[in-house]
């Protein structure tokens, strides 16, 4: 196998959640395209895990891992609560802290 | 190899879907092809505790967490396609590509290294063990302040999503005294909202129930629906229902028009409510209806009086019908069909001034209605009818309940059961009646 393809393919993926991030409007679909960019990264260290024969990549996956969960739920606890007092999950909606 | 090139290519379209899918749960299904699908590849990689990991953590619960969440927002929530800062998404678009591009034209150049032996050492003992080894040696620091973030993450998200109730919860009673509020302020109906699909023949509740002047009864049906735009409309469900009432009135005689009239005191003018309301039924009915009021006379000559009489009747009755489509019909004029004409049942059918009408009601009505009238307890007031009918010349209703009074034409008029009539607004004034809809909001009568 070549690793070459799967940093690539995690390249791919990771650069589409960014584009997701900047374009998409929903909280909660922002909110999905930055786990996207997590996971290419996770697919990036696991492979390095595998090119260098140690677990230490692996490792790294997981505490990425660990992060997300503990980031999404905050995340979502956060959209809630703007939802209920905005009645909106938009990004654009958001906008308090500009004026 | 074959695994990663097509499990590449479905992510990428997977991701690619992601940006254009509007809905946001097709989005969430979407990253779930892609989560899979890298479980897999982990797989391949030589790590299947962080496969199963992807899938029961990442796929299980972080991605059902957000269809929680979604469930909560609204499933139906989508994108506006409005963009808010001009020309963003073609720079975003722009920069992505720039960005990937740059990335993969780097990785192409560098040389990532080969895979010599694998993960096989590393994994002699297992792949858990081998990550327990490194986790609880090397990195234990680091796994305990893991700890410290998802116990703080879960009260951040207990306090985020916590809300302090500021008023008293609504109890059954304080329900109760609103509802019957409601109902002496606004006329809101007491009971439950109508079932739909009374005459349904579809699925029922997306069918509104009619009323009996064959108009949609709204509060039938979920106000999600008829925001759907999924609500069976009322023409295209007006002729069955025809045909339907005819069939009904058919069967059941003259005691059947009897219950579809509103308030009948005659059998006569009853038949000829229904004859407004719907016309084809008024042909069966009028010849019955006639027919039985002359064998309760038993006069002596009372065959050949019948067969005289009932053709005679049908006559004029059909001529009202053909008349009664004209749904808004001007309110009545002659005396003796104006009394016909208030007892329909809808507000809107009211064919009065053919003269053929007269005919019908003008026989029996009148003595009922004068015989029945009692004084009431104010001047200018009389009691209902036996059956609750309207007394000749008193036209206002009153309810001794919300001492309110209604003219007719207002609108709760026709859903008002009158405890007393008024034969002018004056009276029910100087009784100490008020006219409905004119109180101010929040006086309510005691």
């Amino acid at each position: 196998m070549n690793p070459t393809h799967y940093i690539v393919l995690s390249a791919i993926l990771f650069s589409i959640g960014a584009v997701g991030v900047l374009v998409r409007r929903n909280a909660i679909v922002v909110f999905m395209c930055v786990e996207l960019m997590l996971n290419a990264s996770n697919l990036a260290l696991i492979t390095f895990a595998k090119v260098n024969g140690n677990l230490e990549g692996q490792i790294a996956a997981f505490f990425v891992m660990v992060v997300a969960a503990a980031e999404v739920v905050v995340g979502l606890a956060i959209i809630m609560t703007i939802f209920r007092t905005r009645r909106s999950a938009s990004v654009d909606d958001a906008s308090l802290l500009k004026y | 190899m074959t695994t990663f090139w097509v499990l590449a290519v479905v992510m990428v379209a997977a991701a690619l879907g992601l940006l254009f899918v509007r809905k946001a749960v097709h989005c969430a299904l979407l990253l779930a092809v892609v989560m899979v699908s890298l479980a897999v590849l982990y797989l391949k990689l030589e790590a299947p505790f962080l496969f199963s990991v992807q899938i029961i953590v990442y796929t299980g619960a972080i991605l059902m967490l957000f269809l929680f969440v979604l469930m909560l927002v609204g499933v139906d929530s989508s994108d506006s396609l409005v963009e808010t800062i001009k020309g963003q998404r073609v720079f975003a678009a722009i920069v992505g590509l720039l960005f990937g591009g740059t990335m993969v034209a780097g990785i192409a150049q560098v040389s990532v290294g080969t895979v010599s032996s694998g993960l096989s050492a590393a994994n002699k003992d297992g792949n858990v063990q081998g990550l327990a080894q490194i986790l609880f040696s090397k990195y234990v620091l680091a796994f305990e302040a893991t700890s410290l973030l998802l116990i703080t993450a879960a009260v951040g998200a207990m306090v985020l999503a916590h809300r302090e109730r500021l008023t008293a919860k609504i109890g059954q009673a304080e329900m109760a005294r609103q509802r019957m509020r409601d109902y002496a302020e606004s006329g809101k109906p007491l009971g439950p909202l109508p079932a739909p699909g009374v005459f349904a023949r579809h699925n029922a509740t997306d069918t509104p129930a009619l009323l009996p002047d064959g108009s949609v009864a709204e509060a039938s049906i979920s106000r999600v629906l008829k925001a759907r735009g999924t609500v069976q409309s009322a023409p295209a469900l007006a002729d069955d229902i025809v045909e339907l009432t005819h069939d009904q009135v058919g069967h059941d005689g003259p005691e059947g028009a009897l219950a579809l009239g509103a308030s009948a005191a005659a059998a006569v003018p009853a038949a000829v409510d229904s004859a407004a309301t719907t016309p084809e039924v008024s042909a069966p009915v009028a010849t019955k209806a006639p027919a039985k009021k002359a064998t309760a006379k038993k006069a002596a000559t009372k065959q050949a009086a019948v067969k005289k009489v009932a053709p005679a009747k049908a006559a004029p009755a059909k001529a009202v019908a053909e008349k009664a489509p004209a749904k808004k019909a001007a309110p009545a004029k002659a005396a003796p069909a104006k009394a016909v004409a208030e007892k329909a049942p809808a507000k809107k059918a009211a064919p009065a001034k053919a003269a053929p009408a007269k005919k019908a009601p003008a026989k029996k009505a009148p003595a009922k209605k004068v015989e029945a009238a009692t004084p009431g307890k104010w001047s200018g007031s009389v009691m209902p009818l036996i059956g609750g009918g309207r007394p000749a010349g008193y036209d206002i209703k009153g309810n001794e309940n919300s001492m309110l009074f209604h003219r007719p034409g207002g609108r709760w008029y026709d859903i008002t059961i009158a405890e007393v009539w008024f034969d002018t607004a004056e009276a029910a004034e100087a009784a100490g009646f008020t006219e409905a809809g004119k109180r101010k909001k929040g006086g309510a009568a005691k």
